[in-house]
């Protein structure tokens, strides 16, 4: 019998293993050869330098507020959010190159388990709406939905249904904000807006991510 | 009564939700060592992956209901109408490079299609520039002139290089048709009941013209898989042609038609079996009394539920969703 991924994970993190279980691993082909996929997976993950954040997405939100906003008080703040974007997006890229390499998946304990909407937590409707922030997640959550395989040709009559209305309710709120301006709405209903449309967004990255999974297998 | 908020309804689920990532992928490391794996670790990994997709969805649709509809229609407030068509862009002016910056592109939307992204500095529509003076009033303007399913060429730039983009124009009528379940009062009537039912778990796809070569038609959605515990007469290899007189686009959109039916009624389904035409009556079933939820996972295909995953790793791996 060959080795188990616990083995497998071990003997790759240097960990204890049963002699009878790392003799079987030296002298079977198999086994050794997902052992040499899992340590040339860990060295390539280690070595992979972060993903850029969305192609100029955060310069354009901070050049877009007003520069008093950005001024001492606030850098730590948006230093502190740029990394959790950078991190955001390192977790996204982790998901999309283990994606594209068949056999070559996450050995099970990567960040990129976690799931890709986990990044960043949505706002709480009780907050005081930052659109900086809202601009800044949701930018990332889509950042993270290109990266996610396409939808299937074939569904699940469910899951379609679902991701269509999301879709359709993310767009009607796009549709919205795009004429907030021209119909007087405050600057708490179109932060209201964003904040719908973030959520929308990790749901659907989430249920997106779900159905890569499961069509993985 | 308590009032429901987002954190108390939604990050329950969520956190399930991470979990079950964490022990999905966790699992599916099993099936990499493909040699190794057992078929039981291969038949949790594939229950896991089901309860990954139940659990998303339920996020998915409690999201919605914790989320109080745009009540105000923005479209009748500028003398606007649902059906002019868009882009799918939320954009932003940027008077110093005679343009508007992409702030945000509606997933399956045409920008999406067409490749555009957050970030990308729009210049032009159709060769006509948008220049420094109002740019963002300038598209939109442009804009006003497009009909529905016309196909406008944009540049724009994106890391400083200029680049063209075909984009569809498409009208926003059936986004606010398509929308409109999740703005009614909740539950989805007709959308929870087919969750209890096994037409959720139905897997269709569009029949192309190759394949409707083969199956003798031109068009229909194909029964790829049906679940183990179907309860009607449908079969794997039918081919949907008509539910009740509608011609369904596409999976989902099977389901909203037949969501839009009352439990009890009966909906007719022609369709194609082994090429010969047929129509079935089917009777809309009635919410399952045992699942009390409005949304049930999947049923695993008679495969044994995977362990809880180990407390150390799941904890290390959502800290941020708890």
């Amino acid at each position: 019998m060959h080795a188990s991924l616990h083995d497998l994970l071990n003997l790759r993190d240097g960990s204890p293993v049963d002699a009878a279980v790392r003799r079987h691993v030296d002298g079977c082909a198999t086994c050794a050869a997902s052992l040499r996929q899992m340590r040339q997976l860990q060295a390539y993950l280690a070595s992979t330098a972060g993903p850029e954040p969305p192609a100029g997405g955060w310069g354009r939100v901070a050049a877009a507020l007003d520069a008093r906003a950005w001024r001492s008080a606030e850098r730590p703040r948006r230093e502190w959010l740029a990394a959790g974007v950078a991190a955001a997006a390192l977790i996204v890229l982790l998901v999309s190159r283990l994606a594209e390499t068949p056999g070559h998946r996450p050995a099970a304990r990567t960040a990129a388990t976690a799931g890709p909407s986990a990044q960043l937590e949505p706002p709480s409707a009780a907050e005081p709406v930052d659109l900086s922030r809202l601009i800044a997640h949701s930018q990332s959550l889509e950042f993270t939905l290109e990266r996610l395989p396409g939808r299937p040709r074939a569904e699940r009559a469910g899951t379609a249904l679902m991701l269509d209305t999301l879709e359709a309710r993310i767009a009607r709120v796009d549709a919205t904000l795009l004429f907030a301006a021209d119909a007087g709405l405050s600057e708490a209903e179109v932060g209201r807006l964003w904040q719908e449309r973030v959520r929308l967004l990790d749901s659907l990255v989430n249920m997106r991510y779900a159905q890569a999974q499961h069509l993985a297998f | 009564m308590q009032r429901l908020t987002f954190r108390s309804r939604v990050w329950p689920v969520t956190a399930v939700l991470g979990l079950c990532c964490v022990s999905s992928a966790a699992i599916a490391a099993d099936e990499r060592t493909a040699q190794g794996a057992s078929t039981a670790t291969v038949e949790q990994l594939e229950a896991a992956r089901e309860r990954l997709e139940a659990a998303a969805r339920e996020v998915a649709e409690l999201t919605m209901q914790v989320m109080p509809p745009n009540d105000r229609d923005v479209f009748f407030m500028v003398g606007g109408r649902h059906d002019r068509p868009v882009l799918g862009i939320g954009i932003a002016p940027d008077r110093e490079r005679a343009g508007v910056t992409v702030q945000s592109v509606s997933p399956g939307g045409p920008a999406d299609e067409a490749g555009l992204r957050a970030g990308d500095l729009i210049v032009a529509l159709d060769g006509e520039q948008l220049g420094a003076e109002q740019p963002q009033r300038r598209l939109i303007e442009l804009m006003r002139a497009v009909q529905d399913g016309q196909q406008v060429i944009l540049e724009y730039r994106r890391d400083g290089e200029l680049r063209t983009a075909p984009v569809v124009a498409r009208s926003l009528a059936e986004s606010f048709d398509i929308a409109l379940p999740a703005a009614v009062p909740l539950p989805f009537a007709g959308f929870a009941r087919l969750h209890a039912s096994s037409f959720d778990q139905l897997e269709l796809v569009a029949v192309t013209p190759q394949l409707g070569r083969y199956f003798g038609t031109d068009g229909g959605l194909l029964i790829v898989r049906m679940p183990p515990n179907g309860q009607h007469d449908l079969e794997e290899g039918d081919v949907i042609r008509s539910i009740g007189g509608r011609i369904p686009r596409n999976p989902g959109h099977a389901l909203a038609i037949l969501a839009s039916y009352a439990p009890g009624e009966t909906v007719a389904i022609e369709l194609l079996r082994d090429q010969q035409h047929r129509t079935l009556e089917i009777v809309v079933p009635e919410q399952n009394p045992r699942s009390g939820t409005r949304m049930r996972p999947a049923e695993p295909r008679r495969m044994p539920m995977p362990p809880p995953a180990p407390a150390p790793e799941a904890a290390a791996g959502a800290p941020q969703l708890l």
